[in-house]
């Protein structure tokens, strides 16, 4: 039973950091709700500290805010997970979460409130996904975006 | 390399030999081909459930491929998402084609259809 390519250092289970999928869900769930006032009231400062969210807790997950309210809050009532998950996945869409909303703070904050809406919400889009279907976004985009723009050695 | 109509890894379709061997497919009744990422949670469930398939029914065998370092092969074969999975005859033939994770009895069944 080969396995051709080991995934030397950055692979599915390579890191070693794990993470309980529930909170992630929670973190989606909480960005949502946070990127709907942003959008209803185009705050940009609120767009901004989304932002500065998404870039923590790109470098750590679990070091992230929302993080730290799931274990505050929900990780007591709710027990150990019965299952953990990757972090780099995860990493991977905060951080494409967080280009979304530096655009989108630089946007209303400039006053190009027309940029700040329409990335705000493929930050709403992504961040409802993951919440309510567990959308994985390094399985639809990476792959994509690495074919599109990688070299080709042909 | 240009994209055309025909979608090269759907099922029915034949792969290329050399393709296959340049991705590890040795000679097996029939392969499981999985094509991961580094950012792909549900990749971990496609191999335990390919590899326990593969140690569970006899002349089948499990390979999986880091579709990063093979976009050639990748946009050859068509694939854009992880995880993909090629089940295969003996003649590199593509029998079924999943995305995402498959159940235990689904990847049996089409192994059935090969074997």
């Amino acid at each position: 039973m080969p396995l051709t390519r080991a995934f030397a250092g950055r692979g599915c289970d390579a890191g070693g950091m794990e993470l309980d999928p529930r909170g992630q869900r929670f973190a989606a769930t909480l960005t949502s709700v946070v990127l709907v006032v942003v959008l209803a009231t185009g705050w940009g400062w609120l767009a901004l500290g989304q932002a500065a969210v998404f870039a923590v807790t790109a470098a750590d997950p679990r070091r992230g805010p929302y993080a730290y309210v799931f274990r505050a809050l929900l990780l007591p009532r709710l027990g150990p997970p019965a299952e953990r998950e990757p972090a780099p996945p995860v990493r991977f869409a905060q951080l494409v979460g967080f280009g979304f909303l530096a655009v989108a703070s630089v946007g209303y904050l400039t006053g190009l409130t027309a940029v700040g809406v329409v990335f705000a919400a493929f930050g709403l889009l992504a961040a409802f996904l993951n919440a309510a279907f567990s959308l994985c976004l390094g399985c639809e985009a990476y792959l994509a975006v690495k074919r599109l723009s990688g070299a080709r050695s042909a | 390399m240009i994209e055309t109509g025909a979608d090269p890894s759907a099922a029915g379709q034949r792969l290329d030999a050399g393709l296959l061997r340049e991705l590890g497919v040795g000679e097996a009744k029939a392969t499981l081909l999985q094509f991961s990422s580094a950012f792909c949670a549900p990749c971990r469930a496609v191999r335990r459930v390919s590899s326990e398939v593969a140690a569970l029914v006899p002349g089948v065998q499990h390979v999986e491929v880091d579709a990063e370092s093979h976009l050639d092969a990748v946009r050859a074969l068509g694939i854009w998402r992880t995880p993909t999975l090629l089940v295969l005859d003996a003649e590199g033939r593509v029998a079924k084609r999943a995305t995402g994770v498959p159940g235990k009895p689904q990847l049996i069944a089409a192994l059935g259809d090969v074997l």
